[in-house]
């Protein structure tokens, strides 16, 4: 990568589409999930700028800091969550806008960056000197360990359908082939990649570690004020970014056409309102009967799809 | 679990018949039912400062002091619990439960009623007897009881040490127990 | 009114804390978090920690074993903070103001920003105080006095 090309780089990365915009539309999309929450419970529910003055409102916080606590792990776990978020956001939309600048072994580093806020969890948990944040953080690594493989088994069926490691052939083959997840394989994927989105995101009924009224928080028991806002606002650019991802990954490609665009986005809004219904309607599972539904039903699943791909289905 | 899922989900599509329930307080009042106990409410036209709603309050916030030649009660309702019982216990039903309910403040001491009655005081030896509308209210009981015109005399500016010694030497009231 | 205030008005994340109450106060709270009355139209979300949280709806007359305690989640809450008593017990110690098990009162503990009487309030009253704490509603109470002296 040239000299010239560092400033683009850091545009991408911060301004567009990275840390701002997926920061503002992710938390835009914070307010959705409450609203559609709020109507499945006959009720209002928050104004529109609710998420952009919670955020306001914690930054204008004072910070605690246990005291024996770790600070490079305490203060840079939230910082390691929001890089993870970023870089996420920046390899899918590049990807999408200009498919030269999708590497081969894209998808596998998509993994891996998706996993970051995760593991951010987990290390701030276990750096708040807390047994809240101890016992968060080690219901956390169950569950990524858990989480992970199917959401693994799911993007391999992806790759096994286009043939290649590359996210820009990914779209490629849709535009070619149709949507993956019109083939058997692909709708397996599917629905276990939307499992795996649900348990990523930390929502109900798999957020185990992050119990409010059984954990007080879990991993996030100590933070507040700018830790907590830079939590809060990785997790809401992962829920623009994994429903996206989901979208490109499954359901077809987009084109540079207005109506394309339009229907990748009522595509991304059903990703969306399908989670927020599983979010609003299910009680919180117990760590061992998520453990028990990811290890036998969703990594089942996930293999099923993998060798029906595999075979051609 | 599949099943359980999208049992939940038909569900949801349910709820979306009920609308939206929410009320639309506090843009709009929404009053309580008709018998709601609200903030005391002293109707100081009625009151006759006895005492008995001091006597039956259970948070014991209602005194009634004698100084100077004025009576004062002092309801204190930051401790109120909104029972009632003083609203029962007062003879001249001058308490009343209004509906009133957002009481917030900053301050307890905004929540209190302060009533000053002047005292009357006896014309003999110049003990205080009672209010003023106390001395009413026994003025049109005994006239509503017999046809002796009371009033006509000037017993009730007597503390009940100086009417025992009145009653002995009144010419007017021997002649009566004789009839 | 700066951005920071702002937020603050419009994003209220409360911590509720029994400080020796009957319960009858903390199943009106609960009421108002229900769609019925919905505070999250304000912007007001019920936390599970004081580190999360940016006011203390505290109920009960501060018993003598909790007192303690309640100073502990006084100062782990990060400022800025607002301190809310629900209910008669808070305001003035309620009919355990006499009591050698309370201390009577919410204001002999902490810094109290506002007081809602009630026994318990109505959730509208709690609502109607949580506004008033925030300025947006004027105060409706007054002391009432009257003096028939000559």
């Amino acid at each position: 990568m040239s000299v010239s090309a560092i400033p683009l780089a850091i545009f991408y990365t911060l301004v567009f589409p990275g840390l701002l915009f997926t920061g503002l539309i992710g938390l835009w999309l914070t307010w959705v999930d409450r609203k559609v929450t709020a109507i499945v419970q006959s009720r209002v529910g928050p104004p529109w700028f609710q998420p952009y003055a919670d955020i306001g409102k914690l930054l204008g916080k004072r910070m605690t800091i246990p005291r024996g606590a770790p600070l490079l792990g305490f203060l840079g776990a939230p910082v390691l969550a929001v890089t993870g978020a970023t870089l996420t956001a920046v390899i899918v939309f590049v990807a999408l806008i200009r498919p030269s600048a999708s590497f081969v072994g894209d998808l596998i580093v998509l993994v891996y960056l998706s996993a970051l806020p995760a593991i951010a969890l987990i290390i701030g948990g276990a750096s708040s000197r807390s047994p809240f944040g101890a016992i968060g953080a080690s219901r956390e690594m169950s569950m990524v360990l858990a989480y992970e493989a199917g959401f693994l088994l799911a993007v391999i069926t992806v790759m096994i359908h286009a043939g290649s490691v590359r996210l820009a052939d990914v779209h490629a083959y849709q535009a070619a082939h149709g949507s993956i997840a019109g083939s058997l394989s692909g709708l397996l994927a599917l629905v276990v990649f939307i499992a795996c989105t649900q348990a990523k995101l930390g929502f109900l009924p798999f957020d185990i570690s992050e119990a409010d009224t059984e954990l007080i928080g879990g991993p996030l028991a100590e933070y507040s004020g700018a830790g907590l806002a830079l939590f809060k606002l990785a997790r809401a650019m992962l829920f623009l970014v994994l429903p996206t991802l989901c979208v490109l990954l499954f359901l077809g490609p987009v084109t540079a056409n207005v109506a394309s665009i339009l229907g990748f986005l009522v595509k991304l809004l059903a990703v969306l309102v399908v989670v927020i219904l599983i979010k609003a309607t299910h009680a919180r599972l117990r760590l061992d009967q998520a453990l028990r539904f990811f290890w036998t039903r969703i990594a089942v699943v996930g293999l099923v799809a993998a060798g029906l791909a595999l075979l051609g289905l | 679990m599949l099943k359980h899922t999208i049992s939940e989900l038909k569900e949801a599509v349910l709820c979306l018949e009920a609308g939206q329930v929410t009320l639309r307080y506090p843009f709009e009042p929404h009053p309580p039912e008709g018998n709601f106990r609200g903030k005391p409410v002293l109707n100081t036209r009625k009151c006759m400062s006895c005492g008995a709603c001091g006597n039956a309050c259970p948070a014991r916030l209602i005194s009634i002091t004698d100084a100077e030649g004025i009576r004062t009660l002092l309801f204190e309702l930051a401790r109120c619990t909104y029972c009632g019982e003083c609203r029962d216990a007062c003879p001249q039903e001058a308490i009343t439960l209004s509906q009133q309910f957002e009481l917030s403040t900053a301050s307890p001491q905004d929540l209190t009623i302060r009533a000053q009655f002047q005292l009357v005081m006896c014309t003999e030896c110049g003990e205080p007897i009672g209010t003023e509308r106390q001395l009413d209210l026994v003025r049109e009981k005994v006239n509503a009881a017999s046809e002796f015109d009371l009033g006509a005399l000037d017993y009730l500016r007597l503390c009940p040490a100086c009417k025992r010694k009145a009653f002995v030497r009144d010419a007017r009231l021997v002649q009566e127990v004789a009839a | 009114m700066n951005a920071l205030d702002w937020c603050f008005k419009k994003s209220i994340w409360v911590y509720h804390v029994n400080a020796g109450a009957c319960n009858g106060c903390d199943i009106e709270i609960l009421n108002a978090l229900t769609p019925y009355y919905d505070v999250e139209r304000f912007g007001i979300r019920l936390v599970h920690t004081p580190r999360h949280a940016d006011a203390l709806l505290v109920t009960g007359p501060v018993t003598r074993q909790v007192r303690e305690r309640l100073l502990r989640l006084y100062d782990a809450t990060p400022e800025p903070k607002l301190v809310i008593g629900v209910g008669s017990c808070p305001t003035g110690g309620g009919i355990w103001h006499n009591s050698y098990a309370t201390v009577g009162g919410l204001g002999k503990v902490l810094p109290v920003n506002i007081y809602i009487p009630g026994c318990p309030p109505r959730p509208e009253a709690i609502l109607y105080g949580v506004a008033q704490a925030l300025g947006l509603v004027p105060q409706q109470v007054s002391p009432q006095e009257y003096a028939e002296v000559t």
